[in-house]
Order: C-alpha cells, then structure tokens, then sequence
C-alpha cells in the first residue's frame, strides 16, 4: 500500500464513528490501530469537556458524546491549536444544538451555553496588542474621534441569560459583551441594552466616532438622542473606560509645519 | 544561541512554580509553537516572563514531516516569526504525520517504514526548513505498530534513510527508542549505535506509562524510568553534549520533583560529557 492510502486509512480508523474494518485490515494490526483511536478520541473529548464545561454537563453525557461523534464524523477538527477546538466544535454543531432544542431532546438555554462557553475560550486566547499605528494615535476617550476598543473583544447575542449561574434560565434576549482587559487575563462581561449592543457591532465594523455611530444607530433605530440619554451612554461608556473595553479614540497629531529654509 | 545543559518542557501547569523557584540546573526551557503562536491571554502573559530569564527551544507537535499536504502557509508565516522572536538556534518537528487533507488529529501518527515515506519526509523537510529559514531537526517517535504490516526496513535504517535524504539534524528521544525496544523487542544499545550520532542536535527524555498488557505508551506523564537514564549516559558518552529535555506533560508531580529529575539529569550530563567516549 502507499503512504497515502496507509494515512488515509489510520484517519479513517481514528474518525469513523465505528472503527472502519477494511481500513484496519489494511493496516495490519487491528487492536493497536483501534488503540491510536481511543487515545486520538479521548484527548479531543476531553479537551472539548474541559473547554466547554457547563455545556457538557447541562446536555448530559449521551448527547455530548453524541454530539462528538457527528463532530468527528462531518467536521473533523482542522486547528493546529489545541484551544481553537471548543470553537470549531461550537460552529459546527450549533445547528445540531438547535435542532435537539427545537425537538425538547435537551434543556433551552444549551446552545447558549454552547456559545457562551466557546466565545470565552476565544476571549481568553484572542492575541492582546493594538496595532502599533493606532498605538501611536491614541488618545483619550471623545466623542469627535474613531473609537478603539480592547481588541480582545467578542459580542454574543443569546436568548437565555447563561453569563451568570442560576437555578433556572428563563429565556429572553441577553446581549454580551465578552472582553479580556489589556493588563489582565481574566475574562470578564457587560451585559449592554440592544442600542449599545448595535453601537459596539458598528465600531466593530467601521472606524467611527461615538458622535457618528449615534447618528448612525439613532436613525436606524428611530432613537430620540436626547439629554437623558446621552448622560445614560456616558455612564455607560465610562463603565466601560474603567474596565478596559473602551480604550480611547484615535487622534492623530496635528502634523507639524514643514520646515522653512531661510 | 546555543543551549547547553538540562532544559524543562515550559507547560503552563508549572509555569509559576518554575518562574519562582531558584533552579540554576534548569538551563533551557522548550516550547510548543501551538501553544504560543497567534495567542494573548495567560499563556503569552507567562512566556513573557519566562523569557527574561531561560533561552528557548522550539519543538513543533503538528507539522509532522510525513504529511501527505505541504505546511499551510498561514500557519507558517507566523510560526517563523514566532521562532525569530524567539531566537531559538533551530526548529524541530516529530517523524510522523498528524492528519490528512487539512484535519488535524493532533497526535505523533505513525509512518510506514519505506523508501517512499522516507521520500515524502524528504521534501516535506526541504520545504519546511526553507520557509522557517533555520536549521530544522527531526524527532523520532514512539510507534505501536507499523502501518502496513511487515515494514520494508526497520526503524533504525527508516531514520538512517531520512537522515540520509536530508540535510537535518536529529532531535533523538531517548525515551522513545526505549518505549519502542521495548514494545517491538530490539536493544535499544545497539539501535543508538546505528544512529549518525554526530548528527544530535538534542535528546529529549522521558517517563512512559506501561498498561496492564505491557504495551508502554509514550505519556511524558510519569518520572524517568531507570533504564532510560541509563540509555541517555550511554547515548551522551557518544554524543557529547548536546543539550538534553526533560518533557513533562500531564500528571504533573510536586514541583521539587522535576528538579529532583532535572539535578539527576545533570550530574549523568555532566559525568558522561566530561569522559565522552567516541
């Protein structure tokens, strides 16, 4: 046989959500090749349990396992970094997740939790470094100038609020801001209004200021931006300088005269 | 750079204790790049600080040399800057594939031992040194079986083989030629006196966990067995000094532990290298 069919064939062995027959006759040693499968599965499965343990736990064994095996099957992992895992498992069996939800196979608030989970894995990993020319531009927090945010941020949009641990989850839309502070590795959360929520997803996507993005998301969502509301944002937004998710507005220098030769 | 001496596997599980502790025995510390690379967080937070004060060696886990596809360049650029902002003197990766057509399986998969496979390693080698632009070196793996039934050459020849197609050095694992005798019945004295031993660019070492049917697996998650520090004096009175790992990565014991392993791997390091035998 050539490499490419003996390569091949341990991949199948190892994947398969039964071991492949052919394939571990082809390889000649049918209990070791059964072997490398049980230790290829049982470190994936134990990453995944570790990354996603409330998820684990809430759906059960059987489903989790379940779950696992149409993973490898469909969506074998493809990341070289053992902590990118619980996010490509999430975002390929969100809709399995879903789908069990719809037909009351597992509790409501699962695929939440699913998310939740796999979004704070990739919070806490996210590389942490402003790019040196926004670096060098920025300055602090107003409203005339685009906004930088913490790089390491992530918002989530769920229909139960699973951030916090409770008895029962009622559902209702849950808007999340995930985010790892600059100096800090610890994942931390705010829970914004849905206007905020809009505002952070249009920074996220254009280099803004506060005053524009308003203009923006006020026309959008028929917003009266009024006194009262600004000085609600403000709170909000310094909330938000204080913990490190708003790091400031980009500004550059005024550009110095160019030299006169006399 | 040159590392000389004992280095330590750097796993986060001990980072903090290994930042603490007055190891002057450590010497060296070795990373896995997809731990590191395109991450922030905790993990990067500790490399940094692990850097102020040991020399790094690389070691790649998912680049195995016999993979059917090229490296994925998007993986590559950043592991080549991560190594130069490392400025670790060379790059290893294992003589093994990890997955096909993109998958990643992360485990050391075994590669069948034959002209072909030694080929495929060959300008999988050739391609991978010239775009991390270092000198690369290849590791020998534990092995269960051989894919394939019987193997056209034994293990020893296989590597001869490879070595021979390419211009790499060896990142020779002690432990894995030990686990390997022992699991396919060789001596593993006379397998080490096969090897192109001038060729050792490091030796890394060892505990295997042996199941209740005796096969050992290749854990690095128990101490160095008895018959592995003897093989690793007996390689280094060959070898010289090259720079030796210990690899610890599960079933972590008390910190005082790994230094007990590492001053024991200094004193067979240094009585071996002071009275080579070549």
């Amino acid at each position: 046989m050539s490499i490419n069919e003996l390569e091949q064939a341990i991949q199948r062995v190892c994947l398969a959500e039964t071991p492949d027959q052919p394939c571990l006759a082809q390889l000649g040693n049918d209990a070791v090749f059964r072997d490398y499968r049980r230790m290829v599965r049982r470190r994936l499965l134990t990453e995944l349990r570790s990354a996603l343990p409330r998820t684990a736990s809430t759906v059960g064994q059987a489903f989790f396992d379940q779950a696992f095996e149409r993973f490898l099957c469909e969506f074998p992992p493809t990341t070289r970094f053992f902590y990118g895992l619980a996010q490509q498992f999430c975002t390929a069996m969100l809709p399995h997740f879903e789908a069990a939800l719809a037909a009351y196979q597992i509790p409501g608030h699962a695929a939440d939790l699913l998310q939740y989970e796999s979004t704070r894995r990739v919070v806490a990993n996210l590389p942490d470094q402003l790019s040196a020319a926004i670096v060098t531009q920025l300055q602090e927090f107003d409203f005339d100038h685009p906004v930088v945010l913490e790089p390491t941020h992530r918002l989530l949009r769920l229909n139960h609020g699973v951030h916090s641990i409770q008895e029962a989850y009622p559902s209702g839309p849950t808007f999340l801001v995930l985010f790892r502070p600059n100096d800090d590795s610890h994942v931390k959360y705010f829970r914004v209004d849905p206007t905020t929520f809009d505002l952070l997803a249009l920074l996220n996507k254009r280099p803004l200021s506060m005053t524009a993005a308003l203009q923006v998301i006020g026309k959008q969502r028929k917003l009266n931006i009024d006194q009262a509301y600004l000085e609600g944002l403000c709170g909000v937004l310094a909330d938000f300088i204080e913990h490190g998710l708003l790091r400031g507005v980009r500004s550059p220098s005024p550009t110095p005269p160019a030299a006169e030769h006399t | 750079m040159t590392l000389q001496g004992i280095g330590i596997g750097f796993r986060y599980a001990m980072a903090e204790e290994l930042l603490a502790a007055e190891a002057p025995e450590i010497r060296w510390l070795e990373v896995h790049p997809e731990n590191y690379v395109q991450r922030g967080g905790r993990f990067r937070y500790r490399l940094e600080q692990a850097r102020e004060r040991y020399a790094f060696a690389t070691h790649g886990l998912t680049l195995g040399l016999g993979s059917l596809q090229p490296a994925d360049r998007g993986y590559v650029e950043p592991l080549r800057a991560f190594l130069a902002e490392l400025g670790t003197p060379f790059h290893s990766e294992h003589l093994c594939f990890s997955g096909v057509d993109g998958v990643v399986l992360h485990d050391l998969l075994p590669l069948p031992f034959t002209q072909e496979a030694a080929e495929l390693v060959a300008k999988r080698f050739q391609e991978l040194q010239t775009q991390l632009e270092l000198p690369l070196a290849i590791e020998n793996i534990s092995y269960y079986a051989h894919p394939g039934g019987t193997p056209a050459m034994d293990e020893a020849d296989f590597l001869n083989l490879v070595l021979n197609e390419t211009d790499g050095k060896l990142l020779l694992d002690v432990n894995n030629v030990w686990v390997n005798s022992r699991n396919h019945n060789f001596d593993p004295y006379a397998f080490i006196d096969r090897l192109p031993l001038s060729r050792v660019i490091q030796i890394h070492v060892a505990g295997p966990t042996e199941r209740a049917d005796g096969l050992f697996i290749d854990t690095h998650g128990e101490p160095i067995r008895e018959e592995c520090y003897e093989l690793l004096e007996y390689t280094l009175r060959r070898t010289g000094p090259v720079p030796v790992l210990l690899e610890r990565d599960q079933n972590f014991p008390p910190f005082e532990s790994i230094l007990a392993e590492v001053k024991r791997l200094t004193a067979i390091y240094d009585r071996a290298t002071v009275a080579p035998c070549r």
